[in-house]
């Protein structure tokens, strides 16, 4: 049994699993947040989000032993699609 | 000769694709095709706009809609010679390839007929360009067996020469699943999933293009490889013959 | 000079895990997400107040249970890739199993969430909100049941694993599928679920 445990991939599990547990928390405290609450509520929960899938592609997936392009490509879609989600949550709305 | 063929069959499938991408967009007047939450007005009014240049369109799609034909055809010679055994997926891409082609033949067909009796009842001309739309974008069913013939093959078997190369076969499998997308579009009438939207139009057509040259070329590349090959090979036979002589 | 460069890049060797063809597959599906992401957040930006108040009646339980599945899944194909790497057979087949068991997992509470909804007479056709939940999340459903198919494949062929005859890089690139099934949840929960 502490085989398993001892390894890398538990303790990569674990650390997603606690994120995903105060992303959880975090999402409750929406009722009570004000509006720059607000912002940094939906700024934590997606940043989390973001960082978990890089811990997902580095260390399950494997990319962390990839090539450069592959690492490259990697990186650019976990910082460009963070970046595209939060530009697109805090555009300013619609007139009217 | 056999090579030459299949070559000859491809340029011909991939020529014929070109003309029916320049009637839909340029004629039919379909690329991208109006939004689906048009009133039946609208579209009568549409097809009494155009009449001529869709029935034009119907008519150059009537020589060249069956572009994929071509292509399952050589693509299934080249799976057979990478297939040990029965031919199986060699013959499930051919079904597959070839049966596809209906949804392609069809829907310019019906636009045709649409625009053929332009001043009739607008809902009927609304049920026949409606008919036409969702035909060419849901109609995925036949892609998968297609597609997924050479993915497998591709992904099974090893061979220099081989037309399907690993990464095409994952780029196929991509490519397969991005299009079944296109079936969705039974449901919404405006946005990116309906018949005009990014998801079910302009990302399943661009795909499909992409793909189609990509693994045309490829295919022919190969080819020659194969031909050189055989040159190659009856070169060295001859030459062993002489040399017994 | 160059000596010292090339023992620097002799230490730290780098290598395609699985194959590039996977990865050609699994960034190529991450794009059409993206764009599926920001299609639903272009929607949510026209109308706020709906998506809000839709959302609020969604089961989040559900969508963070489902996380937590499909992240245990990961750790058990993970676990087992390296199992086999080691020749252990055995072990890496039971860890396949576990990850199977929880992608079944995943789809039982998927089919109970959509069940509810629709029992509540929540459909597509309900509101802009409803059209993407159901189109991001049964989407995703689709490559959680073609991912399935990829497990049930290398359970099949795991308990016979031999390395000095099979390549554990084909279980690698399933392996690789499979997280990206995961991740893609990782950012649909929050995106669906939680974000106001």
């Amino acid at each position: 049994m502490t085989r398993y445990l001892n390894t890398p991939i538990t303790i990569v599990w674990l650390i997603l699993a606690a994120l995903m547990a105060l992303s959880w928390a975090i999402g409750d405290r929406y009722e009570t947040a004000d509006v720059d609450g607000v912002a940094t509520i939906t700024i934590a929960l997606m940043v989390l989000a973001f960082l978990k899938v890089r811990m997902v592609m580095l260390h399950f997936m494997d990319a962390k032993v990839a090539p450069f392009a592959l690492r490259l490509m990697v990186e650019l879609w976990v910082a460009g699609v963070c970046l595209i989600v939060l530009f697109m949550y805090f555009r300013p709305p619609t007139v009217g | 000769m056999t090579h030459r063929s299949q070559i000859i069959i491809l340029i011909w499938g991939l020529v014929f694709m070109a003309i029916y991408g320049l009637a839909l967009w340029r004629l039919l007047h379909m690329w991208p095709p109006p939004p689906a939450n048009w009133t039946a007005e609208q579209v009568a009014q549409f097809y009494r706009e155009n009449t001529l240049d869709i029935r034009i369109g119907a008519m150059v799609t009537s020589w060249c809609s069956a572009f994929m034909v071509p292509f399952a055809c050589v693509a299934a010679i080249q799976l057979r010679r990478l297939e040990k055994g029965l031919p199986v997926w060699t013959v499930l891409h051919l079904a597959g390839g070839i049966l596809m082609s209906m949804f392609l033949v069809l829907p310019p067909i019906f636009f045709g007929v649409a625009a053929y009796t332009p001043d009739r009842a607008p809902e009927i001309t609304q049920l026949m360009h409606e008919y036409g739309l969702l035909m060419l974008v849901t109609t995925d069913q036949y892609y998968i067996f297609m597609m997924i013939s050479i993915a497998v093959v591709s992904l099974t078997t090893n061979d220099e020469l081989t037309a399907f190369p690993r990464w095409l076969g994952y780029y196929t499998l991509w490519a397969a699943l991005a299009f079944e997308v296109g079936a969705l579009a039974f449901l919404p009438k405006s946005g990116p999933f309906s018949w005009n939207g990014i998801m079910v139009f302009w990302m399943p057509i661009s795909v499909f293009g992409v793909w189609v040259i990509t693994t045309s070329i490829v295919m022919i590349r190969a080819i020659l490889a194969q031909q050189r090959a055989e040159e190659g090979l009856a070169a060295e036979t001859v030459g062993g013959l002489e040399s017994t002589v | 000079m160059t000596d010292s460069v090339s023992e620097k890049q002799a230490a730290t060797p780098t290598r395609i895990p699985g194959e590039a063809g996977v990865w050609l597959f699994v960034l190529g599906d991450m794009i059409l997400f993206a764009v599926m992401f920001g299609i639903f957040l272009h929607y949510r930006w026209l109308e706020p107040e709906l998506f809000v108040q839709s959302q609020a009646t969604l089961n989040t339980s559900y969508g963070a249970i489902n996380v937590l599945l499909l992240l245990t899944s990961s750790w058990f194909v993970a676990s087992a890739v390296e199992r086999l790497k080691k020749n252990e057979a055995r072990e890496g087949h039971q860890l396949l199993m576990g990850a199977f068991a929880c992608g079944t997992g995943f789809s039982v509470i998927k089919l109970l969430e959509y069940s509810e909804k629709i029992g509540a007479g929540i459909t597509v056709d309900t509101n802009t909100f409803y059209l993407y939940y159901f189109f991001l999340t049964g989407i995703h459903f689709l490559h959680v049941v073609i991912g399935m198919f990829v497990l049930g494949y290398l359970i099949s062929k795991a308990r016979t694993f031999d390395v000095s005859r099979n390549d554990v890089a084909h279980y690698e690139s399933g392996g690789i599928y499979w997280h990206m099934v995961d991740l893609l949840w990782i950012v649909l929960f929050p995106l669906i679920y939680l974000v106001q």
